[in-house]
């Protein structure tokens, strides 16, 4: 072995602290040292020279150079000795200048630490073995991230050297940030003007695939060979359809603020982000999340979607959106419990919105406005289905089924449909008329109703089951609970249920009297209230063993707006207390004794009532009614399995299913069924189910969905309560049966609409379907995912602009005359909210101020300057003078920083454009003070200043998600966040990850001329790779001494990259197990090798030998 | 005991801890001489028996520099070395070794200030605990 070493003077930045002569004079006696030399630049031409030479003369087997960190030059010293013949991994470098004489003072220890490293390497460098160097085919593809100006120029440059080109953009067009100024400094070019022929340069390049709205997913892989996963998110507008003609953005009423126009102004949820787009396509705003009013409703009636709608005016649209899961508007519009409005998000600004009263305004306004008839639907199925019971589950069920084309017929046992709502429901609440209004247009679409016949009676459940092919149950829950209270077999004892449905056909038992004793605490209960002074009662008293604090778990089970209403009309409760005893005189109620309720439900929500024996109240009357509950009256469906109790029908919950086959029930008779809209949801649930089960295909696949909600406000809007609801006066409505809630005005409920925040943006109304005549529009669209083979990749995901409401001092956001730089480019972009003219609400201002260095330079946040903002102040302080030539400009500079070509030139001429510079220090305060009329800018040092307008130069900021890409595409970031380049001077676009490169405000803070020269530069590098055919692998990879291995696995386990299986093989004539690592695969990482007990796997390059040579080497003292 | 110097070995990962070092190197922040640094790929690649062996050899203290956690060139190797850090130091407190003669660190490419005053820190820390006497008696042997 013979080894020669060779120390380097780096000129004076090795040799100022290392005595390199006496180095290279003690490593001639290290162990197998044949030669030990020390030279000026080792690295330059004679240096390297001075190396082959002695490897040719001397016949050397190992080299150790001791120079700079081997990032610097291992490649070249490689090179050296390849050339040479040598293998290059029997170079050792020694890293004397990054981590020795530039850190060290003394040269006395400096040289010591040098000495003590060479030894290292001398030892290490007599255990190097050589290494095969393996190659892999290079695919020819770039992957370019971000589609600004930075991406657009990479990808144009790589296409234009012949290789196919993918350019990833995340927003729905290329353009970026330059997209957005008005000119550009110092030469005053139109940013749109230069910059639209290169988008539509790069669009139709033969070389370049466009892939906007699509963000880069997964990268796996290395330099030559990556395996690129985009996700291409659904625009739901086919593009190759679209023909940007706009027709749809007329007839979609959601409203979402202007990200080009930086929320300075609007645009719909179906747009293009800006003029000059490419590709000039729409795209639909629609976020992965659900509105949760949509959700929250129990038949999934899209409330976003019809009050968007209402809010425009399109009122007939508005209740085809509702028809669409809820036949029963009329119905639902006024005695719905509305969940929708519990969860609606506006009530986190102010109160949520009226969506109930919209529903009823949208049914009402369409009655009342000529409707036609519902049309006929023809039946085109030969199935036939009977609906047990015409309430709202039957109906919705017999609803969903006409409009599968199957014929239904309904079985009703009275003489009039709509059970609950057309039967018992007070009229004040629901008119009946109105509840007949939805009934019929549901019958009228051709489905044939029996009245007058109840199952088990009439007709038997067998007949009806032989002549059908399937059944619905949905009979409801019309029999009135009864309560066994001592006393109760006197004259004036009435059941609740019975009572109102006599008081909605007019009837009055004789029984009822002027002082009336309800019992319960429900909404019948609060019915029986409201329709007791309605009928003539003097008094009214509600006894319920529940409390009136509805955040307590004994709360009354009434709607809080039942019990509110009942109070403002007078009748009076008495909360905590149960009936004991009826009084009664002569045969006669009298009066009602109570008993002290303490306790109604247990911690599990059963009911069990517990009393006291304490002194309670008697209360005067001569009618008890009560309204304790109801339940099914199961009689001829004995077959049906029931619930224990066998008070409801069993069924699936998801599907309806009874225990029959071909026999589902809904509503009140199965359990869980509280409320109207409850029933609609399994009426319409069942007749998927109906339907699934008649074409034989899987009743429960995909019924049950994992959905999101949206659980934050999207859009900050200003309070603005609801719209208050006209409302029957108390005096006048108990006289009789008129509805209480008079509904709102045409104007009122626009308003109302128009409060909707639009949770997930796109409300789904349908109506751009309605409006696109090429058929582009496809609500169904999902996420694709494209895994692309790639070869080198260019990152120019460019920058986000500094937030300067962080800072307090500038008042920003508390102020309309406070703008953000890019806010002004906006301003006075001919593209812009006013069309170019400088003006702020309406306004054109006298005194302009911009204030510098806003979020940049600074201390406590980033602490690098911007680069840009110096001079695009000057060019907007120019764009200012441009157009309002009598405006009085300052700016309140730090330093003004007028470093480019032509720079300083442009920065003398708007000063002399009268622009005021007035120099401040940088931690010297500065406050914009003031209200709304006016504004004053405080600076130390300088006069107060009024102005009009306020422009902050708000500085660069790395892009928010900047993170989770260097995660995805395993490159570094620098310390104030942007992307690092592998060398500060000499490898500026590379990163430390072969194979992908930087372009850009990614990498920092630059002009668009830097910025274009980058990304040519970017793409000449990935083109670098490109272009050859193949690329050399890692050839410190892992390896395994089989004589060690004991196939324990360890190893398989500690790789992070599935390189190491475990494979058998034949060793002395026995099976043995051993690891063997796929060359491809490994990327010598070495974690196997620290892993093995035995020692068997290995890292070449850096062996367990190698490394514990260099440790006793460093350890002497 | 004044003028003790320790001897630290420092194993850095190629990709931000080396790189890192480097960076104190070329903003000549100067810090201590006592550590001497071995080049790894990955800071998974540190076994067991190198920290061992370093202080059988004379070492007292050993630095192990690792990429910030999900910055690892090799997607999750510094977990692996920070867990096998974490149990080696146990084991050593039961040898009579204080674990803080193992310093762990997350130093990435671009803290090379974190780097010298990490090192500048351990090399005081070093000095208040005095020589390791393992080592003294293991050379004897």
């Amino acid at each position: 072995m013979k080894i020669g070493v060779y120390v380097c003077e780096c000129g004076v930045n090795i040799s100022a602290t290392v005595d390199v002569e006496k180095v290279a004079e003690f490593a001639k006696d290290f162990p197998d040292v044949e030669v030990s030399r020390y030279y000026k630049y080792m690295c330059s031409d004679p240096g390297q020279e001075l190396i082959k030479q002695d490897i040719k003369n001397l016949s050397l087997d190992r080299v150790v150079v001791a120079s700079c960190s081997p990032r610097m030059h291992e490649p070249t010293f490689r090179a050296v000795v390849e050339e040479m013949g040598m293998n290059p991994y029997c170079l050792e470098m020694v890293n004397i200048r990054e981590q020795d004489s530039w850190v060290h003072k003394d040269k006395e220890t400096g040289t010591e630490k040098a000495i003590s490293l060479v030894r290292s390497g001398v030892l290490k460098a007599s255990l190097l073995k050589p290494l095969i160097k393996k190659t892999v085919n290079v695919t020819p593809n770039a992957l370019v991230i971000g589609g600004g100006i930075a991406g657009i120029q990479a990808a144009l440059d790589i296409g234009n050297m012949g290789f196919q080109t993918y350019l990833v953009e995340k927003t729905p067009s290329i353009g970026g940030r330059m997209a957005q100024l008005d000119k550009t400094f110092p030469t005053l070019d139109c940013s749109a003007c230069i910059l639209t022929p290169k988008m539509v340069d790069v669009a139709r390049h033969p070389n370049v695939e466009l892939m906007t709205y699509s963000e880069v997913e997964n990268v796996d892989g290395f330099a030559g060979n990556f395996k690129v996963t985009v996700k291409k998110k659904p625009r739901f507008v086919d593009i190759n359809k679209c023909t940007a003609c706009g027709d749809c953005v007329e007839n979609c009423p959601v409203i979402e603020l202007d990200e080009y126009n930086e929320g300075m102004t609007t645009r719909k949820a179906i747009y293009i982000p800006f003029p000059q787009a490419v590709p000039k396509k729409f795209t639909i705003s629609k976020l992965e999340e659900y509105s949760p009013c949509k959700i929250a409703c129990p038949a999934n009636t899209n409330a976003q979607g019809y009050v968007q709608l209402i809010g425009i005016g399109k009122y007939k649209e508005a209740l085809e959106v509702i028809r669409d899961k809820n036949p029963f508007p009329s119905v639902c519009g006024r005695v719905c419990h509305h969940p929708c409005e519990e969860v609606c998000k506006r009530a986190d600004i102010d109160e949520p919105v009226s969506i109930m009263q919209l529903k009823r305004f949208a049914a009402d306004y369409i009655r009342t406005h000529d409707e036609p008839p519902p049309e006929i639907i023809e039946t085109t199925k030969k199935e036939k289905i009977a609906i047990v019971g015409a309430g709202p589950s039957g109906l919705s069920c017999a609803n969903s089924l006409i409009h599968l084309g199957y014929s239904v017929t309904v079985y009703e046992e009275s003489d009039i449909p709509g059970g609950i709502m057309t039967s018992c429901l007070p009229s004040y609440r629901l008119p009946l008329d109105m509840a007949l209004y939805d009934i019929n247009r549901i019958l009228d679409q051709g489905i044939n109703l029996i009245k007058n016949t109840k199952i088990g009676k009439d007709i038997s459940f067998e007949e009806i089951k032989n002549k059908y092919d399937a059944i619905f149950v949905g009979i409801g829950a019309q029999l009135p609970a009864t309560l066994d209270v001592e006393g109760s077999d006197v004259s004036g004892t009435l059941e609740g249920l019975t009572f109102l449905k006599d008081a909605k056909k007019g009837i009055k038992s004789p029984e009822f009297g002027e002082k009336i004793i309800v019992i319960g605490g429900g909404n019948v209960a609060m019915d029986c209230a409201k329709v007791s002074l309605r009928m003539g009662a003097k008094e009214v008293n509600v006894v319920c063993l529940e409390t009136r604090d509805l955040a307590l778990k004994d709360r009354m089970p009434a709607d809080i707006w039942e019990i509110e209403e009942s109070e403002e009309e007078g009748v009076i409760f008495y909360n905590e207390l149960g009936p004991r005893k009826i009084l009664s005189e002569n045969g006669k109620v009298s009066g009602l004794e109570t008993m002290i309720c303490t306790s109604v439900y247990e911690e599990d929500g059963s009911f069990k009532p517990e009393f006291s024996d304490e002194p309670s109240p008697v209360i005067k009357g001569d009618t008890v009614i009560f309204a304790i509950g109801q339940k099914s009256d199961l009689k001829g469906f004995e077959e049906i399995e029931t619930n224990p109790g066998g008070r409801t029908i069993k069924v699936n919950p998801i599907t309806f299913e009874t225990s029959i086959p071909g026999v589902f029930a809904g509503g009140d008779i199965i359990p869980g069924t509280p409320s109207v809209i409850n029933a609609i949801a399994t009426g319409n649930e069942a007749a998927i189910s109906i339907d699934r089960y008649l074409r034989k295909v899987d009743i429960q696949e995909g019924r049950v969905r994992d959905v999101n909600t949206i659980d934050y406000v999207r859009l900050d809007k200003e309070k603005r309560p609801r719209a208050k609801m006209k409302r029957a006066l108390v005096e006048e409505r108990i006289k009789d049966f008129r509805e209480i809630d008079l509904g709102y005005t045409e104007e009122e409920a626009v308003q109302e609409a128009q409060r909707c925040i639009s949770c997930s943006i796109c409300s789904e109304c349908m109506q751009c379907v309605e409006a696109c005549q090429a058929e582009a529009i496809d609500h169904d669209q999902e996420v694709e995912y494209v895994e692309l083979d790639i070869g080198a990749i260019v990152v120019a995901t460019g920058f986000d602009h500094y937030d300067p409401s962080k800072k307090p001092e500038y008042a920003y956001g508390q102020f309309p005359n406070v703008i953000s730089g890019i806010e002004f480019e906006r301003l006075v972009s001919a593209s812009g909210p006013t069309a170019g003219h400088i003006e702020i609400n309406g306004k054109e201002p006298e005194n302009v101020v911009f204030i510098q260095c806003v979020g940049s330079r600074d201390k406590e946040g980033h602490k690098y300057c911007s680069r840009v903002c110096c001079m695009y102040t000057a060019k907007q302080a120019h764009m200012v003078r441009d157009k309002l030539p009598n405006s009085k400009l300052t700016v309140y500079n730090t330093d003004v920083r007028a470093f480019g070509k032509g720079f300083e030139e442009f920065y003398n001429r708007v000063q002399a454009e009268d622009v005021e510079y007035r120099r401040r220090e940088l931690d010297d305060p500065i406050q914009v003070v003031g209200n709304e009329d006016r504004i004053i800018v405080k600076a130390e040092g300088h006069p107060d200043i009024h102005a009009d307008l306020v422009v902050l130069a708000a500085g660069l900021v790395p892009r928010e998600d900047s993170k989770e890409l260097a995660r995805l595409l395993n490159i570094s970031m620098s310390e104030d966040g942007y992307y690092l380049e592998a060398h500060p001077k000499l490898r500026p676009v590379d990163t430390f990850t072969d194979g992908i490169f930087l372009a850009g405000c990614c990498q920092s803070p630059k002009d668009i001329p830097d910025t274009v020269a980058q990304a040519s530069s970017a793409a000449s590098r990935a083109s670098n790779i490109l272009s050859q055919k193949e690329l050399v692998l890692e050839s410190t990879i892992a390896r395994v001494d089989e004589s060690l291995c004991r196939g324990c696995g360890i190893c398989v386990e500690a790789c992070l990259y599935s390189a190491i299986e475990i494979k058998t093989i034949n060793q002395y004539g026995y099976e043995t197990k051993v690891a063997s690592v796929n060359e491809a695969l490994c990327k010598g990482c070495g974690s196997c090798a620290a892993a093995c007990l035995n020692g068997a796997i290995n890292q070449l390059g850096y062996t367990d030998h190698q490394i514990l040579a260099q440790l006793k080497a460093l350890g002497v003292k | 005991m004044e003028d003790y110097e320790p001897t630290i070995i420092g194993f850095l990962c190629n990709w931000c801890s080396y790189a890192g070092a480097d960076l104190a190197g070329i903003s000549k922040i100067k810090y201590p001489p006592n550590i001497r640094i071995i080049r790894v790929m990955c800071s998974s690649r540190v076994d067991a028996t190198f920290i061992l062996e370093a202080f059988r050899k004379g070492a007292d203290g050993v630095f192990i520099g690792a990429c910030h956690y999900g910055e690892c060139h090799y997607k999750s190797g510094n977990y692996k070395a920070h867990r096998r850090v974490k149990l080696l130091k146990k084991y050593l407190e039961e040898m009579g070794i204080e674990p803080q003669r193992i310093r762990f660190e997350f130093v990435s490419a671009s803290e090379g200030p974190k780097f010298a005053s990490v090192v500048e820190d351990f090399v005081r820390e070093l000095k208040e605990l005095g020589p390791i006497p393992f080592a003294l008696e293991a050379e004897q042997v």
